[in-house]
């Protein structure tokens, strides 16, 4: 699913850049992305998603080259291939939980916005417990349930991969414990396969493959 | 007096001829050259052609519709069995006044109704006005104050004008002026109405002068103040009562008649209409003679103002032995 | 597109607050060209048109505009009065028809009008409702005193009194409505329209008691010499009825009667040039051409209006400044969500197509509320804009 051989990155503006040798993370594989603050874990996510295109070097996708693509096509990959599930959460305070959830079909003419993407949205609020929230504003839900909203966000256009920009940092323990619980049983359903940011090592054991983003090059200047 | 009206009020001669005959009788005075001989052509008060005049009392109507060219009908809407000068019209009426072509008033405070009246004043003539000045006063009325202003009187004007003749042709005269506006192209045919008009008024004003010549101051009563104008220009002395024809004298007025005969021993009273028989034996049995002097207000029954007045100054002067009577 | 609108409509409606203020102020921009516009068209076409259709005013020496606001537009100035002896001064030289009007009288809110029957026809003025005046104490109303009061033939109304509290002063007379008018869509519509002669009246000029003659002695203070002088307990009269109009007398000369202005309607050219001549030396009256009179009126609102626009414009551009910085800072703060909008995929074309569809939704709804306060400006404001200009004349 997700492959990276030689990639070299470095932001424009300068003071960061990080070089991942070889890195593979199979379908459907539950994978954690681990390191300190500032050792890239959020630009190996830009980088996998197509939001930044790298230097140099090979990431394939889902199946697709996405340093090849021009970055129009690489905002057409991430909106029909990529789900996004960041640690604030971002949702819309204008929208109700519906419209958040179907936001991502709002912002691209490739995806319809029809029964099947509405019926979708309602059974995985279903499935997450949020159904009865569907006509309240994010600021009216508790920080568990706007966490869901976000997942049901990530997962509406089904999505082969999830990024995670660690997604419970925000919550309490029984509810971190909960919102993982939903993600990966949404992800483990749809064999989607996630990628998750997180700083919380008493995690890890419940991922299937640790990716130690400080082993990788990546330097400050 | 008695006259018939039609639903709309307006007052109808009675006894009008056919129309071919009208035709006929006028071919007749145009071929011996005269124009309208007296008593033969009432006035056609229900005529509103595509003009109309309309005028407040009969004597005014007549004048009109003696001088009136064809094409201006004259109406005379009051009802037969009200003085015009106390008649109240209705609004539809005055409404009718409102849309007349010209508005005949007779002036000196005649037909009160007119004081308050909505009229179109660039469409009313006063008759009157320009004739004389002051009017006279009826000598009635109490003088009286109310509130931050001075005294004032609600005093009567004398208003049967057209019983002095001279006065009556400054009417006619100017009920003239008012059509020939009306109908500037028919000047010179009003004109020569008014010429004949203006003979039979100066006949009646010199046979009255002859009266009065004959009577000189003797003291004469009337029955209502109606005849202050007559009294004026004529000079005869003429003292007012307040008795109705179609009444009989109460004690009072007998009281109030015999105490007016101490101070003004008359020996003729003239009355507007004929009183009942015992108030003319009552009078006679004070050796007053009663004399039907009609003020024409409204139409008669029979004849035209003409007719009517000629008939009073008939009377007037067989009374008062001026002229032999018939 | 459409997807760019909802979301910029919910935003907008998420934040009304901040929504309505900014729709506000640019419809205000907007819409203060369109007002001036409404105000110039309104002086040009209703006020000129009044004038246009008045051929000469005469009045007192003073200020003509004054004059021209209160005799045709009914806007009480104050204006010194002429005499019914001016009325038939110009009815006597046989070059026009006089047509008096005597203002200054208020019932409730409407100005009354004491005038003669000529102003009907001379103003068009048709009957919807029951009949014109025929006596005194009558009035007709116009098309929208009717309506606003809700009066018909058969109904009464009641003239302000002058004074309140003084015991001296004019009582309500109360006037009997016998006609409404169809609308003239003018200042006649919201006026009440009765005889000068019943001004008069409701001026205190002439009055109606009981008659003195037959009044019982409780009304009587004394009677001399034939004189007799009543009490307080004297009734006079504060309606016109059949019963008492024959009551009712003026004192005094009827000619030197006041009337505030004098509509003259000469028989041609030739002879409104020959009643000019005659008044351009006139020390004491003035006989104009209200069309001139509002003519310099409107020149003096085009130069303002020029001056107000240069104000408009300027203000306008600060304003449109304004909404750009609110807009430029409100995407600032939005700064997050621009983000996750681009993570999510959405490209830079969509994210300036979601702010514009912000922008287009307000300037769209401004221009719409601007053009609605056009609208109903110029269709309803028309007298209350009237009122606007007359009054600060």
């Amino acid at each position: 699913m997700i492959e990276l051989h030689d990639v070299q990155f470095e932001y424009s503006q300068g003071g960061f850049s990080l070089g991942v040798p070889e890195l593979r993370i199979s379908s459907g594989t539950r994978a954690a992305a681990i390191g300190p603050s500032g050792s890239g874990k959020t630009t190996l996510l830009n980088l996998i998603s197509g939001i930044e295109p790298p230097e140099a070097g090979r990431i394939q996708t889902a199946g697709v080259r996405v340093d090849a693509l021009s970055a129009a096509a690489r905002r057409s990959f991430r909106i029909t291939h990529v789900g996004f599930v960041f640690q604030d959460f971002l949702l819309l305070d204008y929208l109700d939980v519906r419209q958040n959830i179907l936001y991502p079909y709002r912002l691209h003419p490739e995806l319809h916005l029809d029964a099947d993407a509405r019926t979708r949205a309602e059974r995985l609020a279903a499935n997450l417990g949020i159904e009865r929230f569907l006509a309240r504003r994010p600021d009216e839900l508790s920080q568990g349930e706007r966490q869901r909203v976000a997942i049901a966000r990530a997962l509406v256009t089904a999505p082969k991969l999830v990024l995670a920009d660690e997604p419970t940092g925000n919550l309490d323990p029984a509810t971190k414990q909960h919102a993982l619980d939903l993600l990966f049983e949404q992800c483990d359903a749809h064999s989607m396969t996630l990628l998750m940011v997180t700083h919380d090592h008493g995690l890890l054991d419940r991922f299937e493959q640790v990716v130690d983003v400080s082993a990788f090059g990546a330097s400050r200047s | 007096m008695a006259s018939e009206s039609d639903s709309a009020g307006l007052v109808k001669v009675p006894g009008r001829r056919p129309r071919l005959a009208i035709l006929g009788c006028l071919l007749v005075l145009f071929a011996f050259g005269c124009a309208k001989k007296d008593g033969q052509r009432a006035p056609a008060l229900t005529d509103e052609g595509a003009r109309s005049v309309y005028t407040v009392n009969y004597p005014l109507a007549y004048f009109t519709e003696r001088l009136a060219p064809e094409g201006i009908g004259v109406v005379f809407p009051a009802p037969a069995d009200v003085d015009p000068a106390f008649w109240k019209p209705a609004a539809d009426v005055i409404g009718r006044y409102q849309r007349a072509d010209l508005i005949l008033l007779n002036g000196a405070g005649y037909a009160r109704w007119t004081r308050y009246a909505t009229l179109p004043k660039s469409r009313i003539l006063v008759t009157a006005d320009g004739c004389r000045d002051p009017f006279l006063p009826t000598g009635e009325g109490v003088i009286h104050r109310h509130g931050p202003g001075g005294e004032h009187a609600h005093e009567g004007t004398a208003f049967t004008t057209w019983l002095d003749m001279r006065l009556a042709l400054c009417q006619a005269r100017q009920v003239r002026d008012g059509l020939v506006r009306l109908a500037p192209s028919s000047r010179e045919s009003v004109d020569r109405k008014l010429e004949a008009l203006e003979r039979e008024l100066s006949d009646l004003d010199s046979r009255l002068r002859a009266t009065v010549k004959v009577w000189g101051e003797r003291p004469m009563l009337a029955s209502h103040p109606v005849y202050q104008y007559l009294a004026d220009a004529y000079g005869f002395q003429i003292e007012s009562v307040h008795f109705e024809p179609d009444e009989a004298l109460s004690p009072e007025a007998i009281q109030e008649l015999d105490a007016l005969l101490a101070d003004h021993p008359a020996k003729l009273m003239l009355w507007e209409a004929k009183p009942l028989p015992e108030t003319e034996q009552r009078l006679h049995d004070r050796g007053i003679i009663t004399v039907l002097f009609d003020p024409a207000a409204q139409p008669p029954s029979s004849g035209d103002f003409l007719t009517v007045m000629r008939a009073n100054v008939e009377r007037l002067a067989c009374a008062t032995k001026a002229k032999p009577c018939p | 597109m459409r997807d760019s609108l909802f979301l910029a409509w919910r935003y907008l409606r998420h934040h009304r607050a901040k929504t309505l203020l900014l729709v506000l102020s640019l419809s205000v921009f907007l819409g203060l060209p369109l007002v001036m516009r409404a105000m110039s068209a309104v002086i040009q076409e209703s006020l000129m048109a009044r004038a246009e259709s008045t051929p000469l005013l005469l009045g007192k020496k003073g200020s003509s505009l004054d004059l021209v606001v209160e005799a045709l537009y009914f806007q009480p100035k104050g204006i010194d009065a002429l005499t019914t002896a001016d009325a038939n001064e110009i009815d006597d030289t046989g070059l026009a028809r006089a047509i008096p009007m005597r203002s200054g009288l208020m019932a409730q809110q409407f100005p009354v009008l004491g005038t003669s029957l000529d102003y009907f026809s001379f103003r068009g003025l048709k009957t919807a409702e029951g009949r014109g005046l025929a006596t005194l104490g009558e009035c007709v109303v116009g098309a929208e005193v009717a309506a606003s009061l809700g009066l018909k033939p058969g109904d009464s109304i009641l003239t302000s009194p002058s004074t309140l509290f003084d015991l001296a002063g004019v009582y309500p007379l109360r006037l009997q409505v016998v006609g409404t008018l169809e609308p003239s869509h003018g200042p006649d519509d919201r006026a009440v329209f009765v005889d000068v002669k019943t001004a008069w009246v409701a001026e205190g000029l002439g009055h109606g008691h009981q008659d003195l003659a037959t009044a019982g002695n409780d009304v009587i203070l004394k009677r001399k010499d034939g004189t007799a002088t009543a009490n307080a307990k004297l009734v006079q009269y504060n309606e016109i009825t059949d019963e008492n109009a024959e009551s009712f007398h003026f004192h005094g000369d009827p000619s030197n009667y006041p009337v505030s202005a004098i509509i003259v309607v000469p028989n041609d050219d030739k002879a409104r040039v020959l009643l000019r001549g005659r008044f351009v030396n006139d020390s004491a009256r003035q006989l104009l051409r209200p069309a001139q009179v509002v003519q310099g009126l409107n020149e003096q609102i085009f130069r303002f209006e020029r001056v107000l626009q240069l104000i408009v414009w300027t203000v306008g551009l600060a304003t449109a400044l304004m909404f750009v910085l609110v807009m430029v800072l409100s995407w600032r703060l939005r700064s997050d969500e621009l983000r996750t909008m681009t993570r999510l995929g959405c490209s830079r074309w969509k994210a300036v197509q979601i702010m514009g569809a912000e922008v287009l939704l307000m300037v769209g709804a401004s221009v719409a509320l601007a053009a609605f306060f056009g609208f109903v400006i110029a269709q309803f404001g028309e007298a209350w804009l009237q009122n606007l200009i007359l009054r600060g004349s």
